[in-house]
C-alpha cells in the first residue's frame, strides 16, 4: 500500500514538475533568476501589441543548458532560453537552435562586433547578444593606491606587499579560464579563427607566445607572489578580508567585494612586453529553439524585443553588466567599473564556443598544475597538453 | 466489523481508479496513448487485486515487482541499449527527428515575393487567408495558383467570411503559422514573420527508398553514414542522429591508448583506495565502539551523538569544507601544522598526500557508519562466552580474539562488502576533494593520480574530445559494473568461508 502510494506521489512528482514549454500561439522564455522579473515587465509591450502571451519562467543558469538539451528533442523545450555564447557548439551540434539570417545588417551593426563573433558558429549567427563580460585587474585602493599597468609594476607593487598574513597578487592560477590572458598576451590563442570558424586541430597552446607567457606565470612564484594551493576560493576570502592587493577576477565578484566593504578599484589587465593581456570573454545572449513551433513568431520577436536597446536596458537595472549594443553601452558605461570592464572586454578573446572545448579545459587545467608546483616546464608541459587535446579530439565521435 | 473493512476496502481502490484514470490520461498526452494506456492498466490490475480475495498474495508482489521494473530493470536495460548506439553531443535527435527538421527548411526561390495578408473566419469558425503584394493586389489561392481578387484595400468580406480585426488577427495565429500553401512549381508560401508570408522552396526532401535526403540548393544526394547525412564533397550536415554502433564503443575503449596506457594504475589505485579506506573506517569504528561498549564508561550517549555528528553532515557540505581546511597556504590545518612544528604540509598537490587526505577525509566521513553497525553486533554478542572466557583465565585480547572478532564479522562481514564496493564507486569523495589531481606527470593522459575508475571515465566520457559521449559513457559504467559484480562474489565467497571456519569451532 505504502509502496503504491510512493509510486503514485513520484509519478505525480514528475508529471508537476515540468516547466512549461512551448506552446503554439505563444512564447516561453527560459531565464534565470535576475532577468525574469525585468523580462516580465518589457515583454508585456508585445503582448500588448500583438495580443501573443510571452511567459518568462525562471530557470537556474547552471541548469537551463542541461534542461534545454533533454527537453528540446521531445518538444517539450522553451522557444528561447537566455544563454551564455559557449553553449552554442553543443546545442548547433545537437541541432536545438535556430539560425539568426533574418535579422537586418542596420539592426546587426549595431553590436559590437565581438560579441556576433562569440554568438557564431561555423559562419552562421545563433544567438542575440545583450551583454559580455571579461576580468580585469580588480585591486583595494588602501593596499595598491595606483594599479600598475605593466608586469614588471605589478611584480614590484606586489613583492613590496606580500609579507606576514598579506599578499600582493593572487588568483586562481590553475584554472585555464583566469590564466589564459598570460598566454593570449604574447600571441597565444587556443583554436585559429578561420573564415569557416574556428580550427579545431590548430592549437596555439604551445607557440612561443604562450610558452613565453605561462613563463611570465612561473616567474610569479619565483618571486614568492604566486603560493601553491590558492584556488578561486582562498583568493576571494583574502581579498574581502582586507589581506590582498591585487586579484584577478570578472564582474560576478563586484557584488562580494561592496558587500565586505572592501575599498576596491577595476583596472585592465597589466601589459606584458608592451602588449595588453588579452582575457577571454564570454557573451550573453538570446537564443531561440529551432523546433519550437512558434518560428514566424520568433523572428517578430526577435527584431522588436530581443535585439532592441530597451531590453539591454531595462535588464541592466537589475544586473549591471557590459552591454552589446553600441548604444546601450554608451548609456551605462558612466559607471566606471562598467567601463573599466568593458575595456578589458574590448581587448578580449572569445571564449571558443564549439564542443571541442571540452578537453582543452582539462588538459589545461592539468598542465597548470604541473607548471605552477614546478613539475614541469612550461615548455613541455604545455606541448604534452596540447598532443593531449588533439589526440582526444580525433578520437572522439563526430 | 466485516462490512466497514470491505468499504474502507472498496474507498481505497476507488481512490487507486480515479488516481489511475486521471494521471493515464495525463500521460496520455504527454508521452502518447500507449503510456497513458499502460498506466492505465497497471492501475487496473491494482485496483482489481485490491479487491478480488483470491488474489490477496498478489496485492504486494505485483507493485513491488511493478517497482522493481521500474526503477532497478528498467535504468539497466535503458544503460546497456545506450552502450550500442552514438548516443550524445551531436546525437541526440533520432533520424526521424532529423529529417523532420531538415525537411522544415527552404531557400527562396527565383522571384521571392513577400505578402502582407489578412485573416478572415466564417460562422463556424473556418479561417480563410487574403494575400496582398506591394502594388496592392489582392489574392486569393485557387487551385495552387495566386489569382487577384480585388485591387486596393482588403474587403470587410470576402464569399462568406468575415475579417478578423486587428487586434484579434494573431490569436488565430497558431491555425496557419506553420501552415505550407502549395504553389505550382514546388513553390510554397508560409508566413515569414507575424506580418508577411512569403514564397520559399523545401531544401530538403528524405527518399525513403534510399534512406537519403535530396538537397534541391545544390541538386546533390546526402547519403545516410555514421549518424549523420553527408554530402558527396563529404561534408557532413549538422545535427547528426542516434544510430546502433553495435560494438564499437567497447572497440574503441580497448584500443584507445588514452585508456591502455593508464589503466592499470588508476584500476590498482582504485583497489588500494576501496581496500584500504573501508578497512580504516571499520577498524576506528570498531575501536571506538569497543570503548562505547565498554559498561564503565559513563557519558556513553553524548559521546555517541557527538561521534556521529560527521554523518547527520551532508557529505557534499563536509567534503568542501574539508578542501578549504586542508588549503596548503591558508587553510587552517597547515596553519596549526606550520605554529607547531614549523612544517606545511602539501595536500592536494602531492600524490601521496593528496591520498592520505582522501583516507582521512573519507575516515572522518565513514566512521560513524562503521561505529554504529559494529556497536549493533556487539551488543548482540552472548555475554556468557566472556565470562566463561574469565572464568578459563583468558586476558582481554585473547577474549577480543577468540569471541569478539570472529562473531562481529560474521554478522558485519557483508557489511563491509558492500562499503567496499561503495567505496569503490565513491564519486563524490574523490571528485570533490581531489577532482583526480594532481595530474600523472610522467605519462600523457587524462586520468590523475588520485582518480579511481568512476571519476576517470567521467572525464573521458564528460570532458574528452567533444562534448558528452553517452555511448561512451554507459559502455564503461557497464565494464564497472562486471568488475565490481567479479570482485564482490569474490569477497562474499572469501567471507563465506569465513563464515564457515567460525562454525566448526
Amino acid at each position: 500500500m505504502k509502496k503504491r502510494l510512493v509510486l503514485i506521489v513520484l509519478l505525480s512528482f514528475i508529471i508537476f514538475s515540468i516547466t512549461p514549454a512551448a506552446v503554439p500561439g505563444k512564447i516561453t522564455i527560459w531565464a534565470s533568476e535576475a532577468q525574469v522579473q525585468q523580462l516580465k515587465d518589457f515583454v508585456k509591450g508585445f503582448t500588448a501589441k500583438y495580443g501573443i502571451q510571452v511567459e518568462v519562467n525562471e530557470v537556474s543558469f547552471s541548469d537551463i543548458k542541461p534542461k534545454f538539451i533533454t527537453s528540446a528533442p521531445t518538444g517539450e523545450g522553451p522557444d528561447i532560453i537566455v544563454g551564455a555564447h559557449d553553449w552554442i557548439g553543443e546545442l548547433v551540434a545537437n541541432g536545438l537552435l535556430l539560425p539568426i539570417d533574418f535579422l537586418p545588417n542596420n539592426v546587426l551593426s549595431q553590436f559590437t562586433p565581438v560579441t556576433l563573433q562569440a554568438m557564431s558558429y561555423k559562419g552562421k549567427l545563433y544567438g542575440i547578444p545583450y551583454s559580455q563580460e571579461a576580468v580585469a585587474l580588480i585591486y583595494n585602493k588602501n593596499l595598491v593606491p595606483t594599479p600598475p599597468t605593466t608586469y614588471e609594476s605589478l611584480v614590484r607593487v606586489a613583492k613590496k606587499l606580500t609579507k606576514g598574513g598579506t599578499y600582493g597578487f593572487l588568483y586562481d592560477y590553475n584554472n585555464f579560464y583566469y590564466s589564459f590572458a598570460f598566454f593570449s598576451a604574447l600571441g597565444g590563442y587556443v583554436f585559429k579563427e578561420t573564415p569557416q570558424g574556428l580550427d579545431p586541430l590548430d592549437i596555439g597552446l604551445a607557440n612561443e607566445g604562450s610558452i613565453k607567457g605561462a613563463q611570465k606565470l612561473v616567474d610569479l612564484f619565483k618571486e614568492g607572489i604566486l603560493k601553491q594551493g590558492i584556488d578561486y576560493q582562498t583568493t576571494t576570502s583574502l581579498f574581502s578580508e582586507g589581506k590582498l592587493g591585487m586579484m584577478i577576477t570578472g564582474p560576478w565578484e563586484i557584488d562580494n567585494i561592496k558587500r565586505a566593504k572592501i575599498n576596491y578599484g577595476v583596472a585592465k589587465l597589466p601589459k606584458i612586453d608592451g602588449k595588453p593581456m588579452r582575457p577571454f570573454v564570454g557573451v550573453q545572449g538570446f537564443m531561440l529553439n529551432s523546433r519550437s513551433p512558434n518560428i514566424a513568431i520568433l523572428k517578430t520577436f526577435a527584431l522588436e524585443a530581443l535585439a532592441t536597446k530597451e531590453i539591454e536596458l531595462k535588464l541592466f537595472e537589475k544586473d549591471p553588466r557590459i552591454l552589446a549594443r553600441k548604444d546601450a553601452y554608451k548609456v551605462v558605461s558612466s559607471n566606471p567599473d562598467i567601463k573599466t570592464f568593458g575595456a578589458s572586454a574590448a581587448d578580449g578573446i572569445p571564449m571558443p564556443n564549439i564542443p571541442e572545448m571540452g578537453p582543452v579545459w582539462s588538459s589545461m587545467g592539468d598542465a597548470l598544475t604541473l607548471i605552477t608546483s614546478g613539475k614541469k616546464t612550461p615548455d613541455i608541459a604545455l606541448k604534452e597538453a596540447v598532443a593531449q587535446i588533439k589526440d582526444a579530439i580525433q578520437k572522439a565521435r563526430k | 466489523m466485516n462490512l466497514t473493512k470491505n468499504m474502507f476496502l472498496y474507498l481505497y481502490a476507488g481512490i487507486i481508479g480515479v488516481i489511475g484514470i486521471f494521471f493515464s490520461y495525463i500521460l496520455g498526452n504527454i508521452a502518447g496513448d500507449i503510456w497513458g494506456l499502460l498506466f492505465f492498466l497497471v492501475s487496473f490490475l491494482f485496483v482489481v487485486f485490491i479487491i478480488h480475495p483470491k488474489t490477496y498474495p498478489w496485492r504486494y508482489i505485483v507493485p513491488a515487482f511493478t517497482l522493481m521494473l521500474i526503477f532497478m530493470i528498467y535504468p539497466i536495460v535503458y544503460t546497456i541499449q545506450i552502450a550500442y548506439t552514438n548516443y550524445g553531443t551531436g546525437h541526440i535527435l533520432t533520424k526521424e527527428q532529423v529529417i523532420e527538421q531538415l525537411e522544415k527548411e527552404t531557400f527562396l526561390p527565383e522571384n521571392p515575393k513577400n505578402y502582407s495578408y489578412a485573416v478572415y473566419e466564417d460562422d463556424k469558425g473556418n479561417i480563410k487567408l487574403l494575400f496582398k503584394d506591394e502594388e496592392g493586389n489582392i489574392y486569393d489561392i485557387v487551385n495552387k495558383k495566386m489569382t487577384v481578387v480585388e485591387k486596393g484595400e482588403f474587403p470587410l468580406e470576402f464569399e462568406h467570411y468575415k475579417i478578423l480585426p486587428q487586434e484579434k488577427k494573431f490569436t488565430k495565429i497558431g491555425n496557419f503559422q506553420n501552415l505550407k500553401i502549395p504553389l505550382e512549381e514546388d513553390i510554397f508560401l508560409q508566413l515569414s514573420d507575424i506580418n508577411h508570408f512569403a514564397t520559399f522552396r523545401q531544401r530538403y526532401k528524405y527518399i525513403p527508398q534510399e534512406d537519403a535526403i535530396y538537397d534541391f540548393l545544390n541538386n546533390e544526394k546526402l547519403i545516410s553514414q555514421k549518424g549523420f547525412f553527408v554530402r558527396p564533397n563529404g561534408e557532413e550536415v549538422i545535427p547528426g542522429f542516434v544510430e546502433y554502433v553495435g560494438w564499437e564503443n567497447f572497440l574503441r575503449l580497448f584500443k584507445d591508448e588514452r585508456v591502455s596506457k593508464s589503466f592499470l594504475r588508476v584500476f590498482s589505485w582504485t583497489f588500494i583506495w576501496a581496500a584500504v579506506t573501508t578497512l580504516l573506517n571499520f577498524a576506528v569504528g570498531l575501536l571506538l565502539a569497543l570503548l562505547m561498549n565498554d559498561k564503565n564508561l559513563k557519558f556513553k550517549g553524548i559521546y555517541r551523538t557527538l561521534l556521529i555528528i560527521p554523518w547527520a553532515i551532508p557529505a557534499f557540505i563536509s567534503l568542501l569544507v574539508w578542501v578549504g581546511l586542508l588549503n596548503t597556504e591558508v587553510g587552517v590545518v597547515n596553519r596549526i601544522l606550520s605554529s607547531i612544528i614549523g612544517v606545511k604540509i602539501p595536500w592536494f598537490l602531492d600524490t601521496t598526500w593528496a591520498r592520505v587526505a582522501l583516507f582521512l577525509v573519507n575516515l572522518w566521513l565513514g566512521y560513524p557508519y562503521a561505529m554504529t553497525v559494529c556497536l549493533g553486533a556487539l551488543q548482540s554478542i552472548p555475554e556468557e562466552l566472556y565470562e566463561a572466557a574469565k572464568v578459563d583465565g583468558a586476558s582481554n585480547f585473547h577474549q577480543f580474539k577468540s569471541i569478539t572478532l570472529p562473531l562481529l564479522l560474521t554478522a558485519i562481514g557483508p557489511l563491509i562488502v558492500g562499503t567496499f564496493s561503495f567505496n569503490f564507486n565513491n564519486f563524490n569523495v574523490i571528485y570533490l576533494l581531489t577532482g583526480g589531481k594532481p595530474p600523472m606527470s610522467d605519462i600523457s593522459t587524462v586520468a590523475g593520480t588520485t582518480d579511481i575508475l568512476i571519476s576517470y571515465t567521467y572525464k573521458l566520457a564528460f570532458e574528452g574530445g567533444r562534448g558528452q559521449d553517452y555511448g561512451l559513457a554507459a559502455t564503461i559504467s557497464i565494464i564497472v559494473f562486471i568488475i565490481i559484480a567479479a570482485l564482490s562474489i569474490f569477497n562474499f565467497w572469501i567471507s563465506g568461508t569465513f563464515e564457515r571456519e567460525v562454525k566448526y569451532e
